[in-house]
């Protein structure tokens, strides 16, 4: 199916969004532990510029519209808005051409 | 002695991104049948991975470095995502041309030569760190 690295970095960014806000945060401020957003952190910003190198890359490789990348990036800044748009692509990217 | 492995990785991964970068530029301008799928190939599974290992090493050095108060580190990360960019531009190019086998020259010559000065601004800003 055409957008699988797509759709994998939609689901890596929410994840590692999640962990951030729901693990690393409380810990910090909760604990003390400096480390969980240190870490994290990284961790998320490194996860979220691949998801956005790859809707650039599926902008120009004509699977999604402009339309799509605001929907798309947007889903990338809110709690679980991946989640939603991992199945969003999976279903309006079944049928088309392989990758 | 860690920090210069690191930085050794780094260059290296940098060059092979850039690189990758110049020759599907290239190849877009003039695309051939019988290359496409040499091309995206070496883009997915080398250049791509390339260009991730030297935004992972890259940030770990400005760690090790203590240089992310510096204003140069910021002008130099705002070249890099201009950079990945351009590239996932050129490599989105090269999936539609790969998957549709149309075969449309792109005019990738300005590309170059914004490539060239972005990374020229890169490479000035990491060794003279002027601000």
């Amino acid at each position: 199916m055409p957008g699988r690295m797509l759709r994998f970095g939609a689901m890596a960014e929410a994840t590692t969004l999640l962990v951030l806000v729901l693990i690393a945060v409380p810990l910090k401020y909760g604990l003390g532990l400096d480390n969980a957003t240190r870490i994290m952190g990284p961790v998320h910003g490194v996860a979220f510029l691949f998801f956005t190198w790859l809707v650039i890359r599926a902008y120009f490789e004509g699977l999604i519209d402009q339309r799509n990348i605001a929907r798309l990036m947007l889903g990338a800044v809110v709690p679980f808005g991946g989640f939603v748009n991992e199945r969003w692509l999976r279903s309006r990217l079944i049928g088309r051409r392989a990758s | 002695m860690l920090y210069l492995v690191i930085k050794s990785a780094h260059l290296l991964a940098v060059m092979t991104w850039i690189s990758g970068m110049v020759a599907v530029a290239l190849f877009l301008i003039r695309p051939s049948p019988a290359a496409i799928s040499a091309f995206r190939q070496w883009d997915q599974y080398v250049t791509a991975p390339a260009m991730l290992v030297a935004w992972v090493l890259g940030l770990t050095l400005a760690y090790m470095g203590g240089w992310f108060g510096d204003a140069w580190l910021w002008a130099k990360l705002v070249l890099v995502v201009v950079l990945s960019g351009m590239h996932g531009a050129l490599a989105g190019r090269l999936r539609r041309v790969s998957a549709t086998r149309a075969l449309p020259r792109h005019e990738s010559y300005r590309w170059l030569g914004l490539m060239f000065c972005a990374l020229a601004g890169v490479i000035f800003l990491v060794m003279a760190k002027p601000f």
